[in-house]
């Protein structure tokens, strides 16, 4: 058993995965855990596992996640698009500083700006408030605005992921408890499969394992061992 | 006879308790020696209503380096607890992230989650208090300015007293750090408030050079 070892799992049902509707639901729901060493005294997500993640979805086509133009993803190798209010509760919220003011997707298909999703000040995936979407193109994030990040961000996601297929979302990932997991929801089979494999090679790239597990096995696997 | 200045104010409410103790709940109280962290109430970023359940956070401007008080599932426990999550302040605070806060956590959790709100409230009834006594002044202009210099001071005492009383804390504990950080912005607000209105009112009067009149004897009934 390394640390560097990458559990997944599949539809997730437990409540403390802090999940909301993937809990309950049939949908195609992926729960990606990682195991944890004594050694690993830091939140979030350990930089191999990050890298196998973003590695594998910007492989499978084009990252949009959250972040603000002041950000440091105002790289060459993405672009970025305005997360517009699109109701007045949400421009109110923006007035109010509720809101962030300058919000928007970092869209990109370099993995190393892929990586930055998972420590964004702005949108912490420690604090869950962090969402990627893989698009088959994106002028699909055009019309995505806050609501439908809340609602990614929210107990119901997995249907709002299902709403969302129709217009090119092909895959969401989200943080569960504590960023301490990730979720990943692919609108099909076909994208399923696509992710994995290409999830498994950037393991391989970077000197990671990856393995299915149940849930019930994946609490042990998570809690905090030596490293041998 | 001249009508003393502090008669003056007499009459009208102030907001500087309240505007005292709730402005400890949205202040950044620094913590001196730990390279920029400050103790808050709310996360420097975003969290939808879903997100994180933590209530205590001591943090730098960005978030990123941050240590928090949180209840919930912890992994490395396997069981639902007050617990820390830190990032990159483990060389401070010497926490790892998902210990156990134990019972003197617990506490902070409950008085921190009530205070993140009820203090927002008592903020602004202070400075409601404040804002009808402005209405209702003789001299609104003069009685404005003495809220405005109470307001700032009262802003700088709960920063410069809130961090002494953070680092004396610190010596104990994050949670020590916490509570000496409240008491001490608490201290340190309520005497930059009363002690800059004081002044403030005392400066504006000279500089008005206002004069007052002496009030007429009322014969007793």
């Amino acid at each position: 058993m390394t640390p560097s070892t990458i559990y997944l799992c599949d539809r997730p049902a437990d409540p403390r995965w802090e999940l909301g509707s993937a809990a309950a639901s049939t949908r195609r729901v992926l729960l990606i855990g990682w195991s944890r060493s004594v050694q690993l005294t830091e939140a979030g997500v350990p930089p191999i596992v990050s890298r196998v993640i973003s590695q594998g979805l910007v492989s499978a086509g084009h990252v949009a996640f959250l972040s603000n133009p002041t950000g440091a993803h105002a790289t060459a190798a993405c672009e970025y698009q305005s997360l517009a209010g699109d109701s007045w509760p949400m421009r109110l919220g923006q007035w109010l500083h509720v809101t962030p003011r300058s919000a928007g997707w970092v869209i990109t298909r370099d993995a190393l700006t892929a990586v930055t999703l998972f420590d964004c000040d702005a949108f912490d995936w420690r604090l869950k408030a962090q969402v990627a979407l893989l698009v088959r193109s994106p002028m699909v994030l055009r019309d995505l605005g806050w609501r439908v990040v809340r609602d990614l961000l929210g107990d119901a996601w997995t249907d709002a992921a299902t709403n969302l297929a129709a217009v090119g979302v092909e895959a969401v990932l989200r943080p569960g408890v504590d960023g301490d997991v990730a979720a990943l929801w692919t609108a099909s089979p076909a994208t399923e499969v696509t992710l994995r494999d290409a999830m498994a090679q950037a393991a391989v790239q970077f000197g990671a394992v990856l393995e299915e597990c149940s849930e019930a096995r994946l609490f042990d696997l998570m809690c905090p061992r030596a490293e041998s | 006879m001249a009508i003393p200045e502090q008669s003056m104010e007499q009459g009208l409410a102030s907001g500087g308790i309240p505007f005292a103790v709730g402005l400890s709940s949205i202040v950044r109280i620094p913590i001196p020696g730990t390279q920029g962290l400050a103790i808050e109430l709310t996360p420097r970023g975003w969290v939808p209503r879903s997100g994180s359940t933590s209530v205590l956070f001591f943090q730098d401007l960005s978030g990123k380096r941050h240590l928090r008080l949180d209840f919930g599932y912890n992994v490395a426990s396997k069981t639902i607890d007050f617990h820390w999550n830190q990032s990159r302040t483990h060389a401070t605070f010497g926490i790892a992230d998902h210990a156990p806060a134990g019972s003197s956590g617990k506490a902070a959790y409950q008085v921190a989650k009530y205070f993140r709100v009820g203090g927002r409230v008592f903020a602004l009834g202070g400075a409601a208090i404040d804002i009808a006594s402005v209405v209702q002044a003789s001299q609104p202009l003069r009685r404005a300015t003495v809220v405005a210099a109470a307001w700032a001071a009262a802003w700088l005492g709960c920063k410069a007293t809130g961090a002494g009383g953070a680092a004396a804390g610190s010596l104990l504990s994050p949670l020590g750090a916490a509570a000496g950080g409240f008491a001490g912005c608490i201290v340190g607000g309520a005497a930059g408030y009363y002690g800059a209105s004081a002044l403030a009112g005392r400066v504006y009067a000279w500089a008005d050079g206002t004069h007052f009149s002496p009030l007429a004897r009322a014969p007793k009934p």
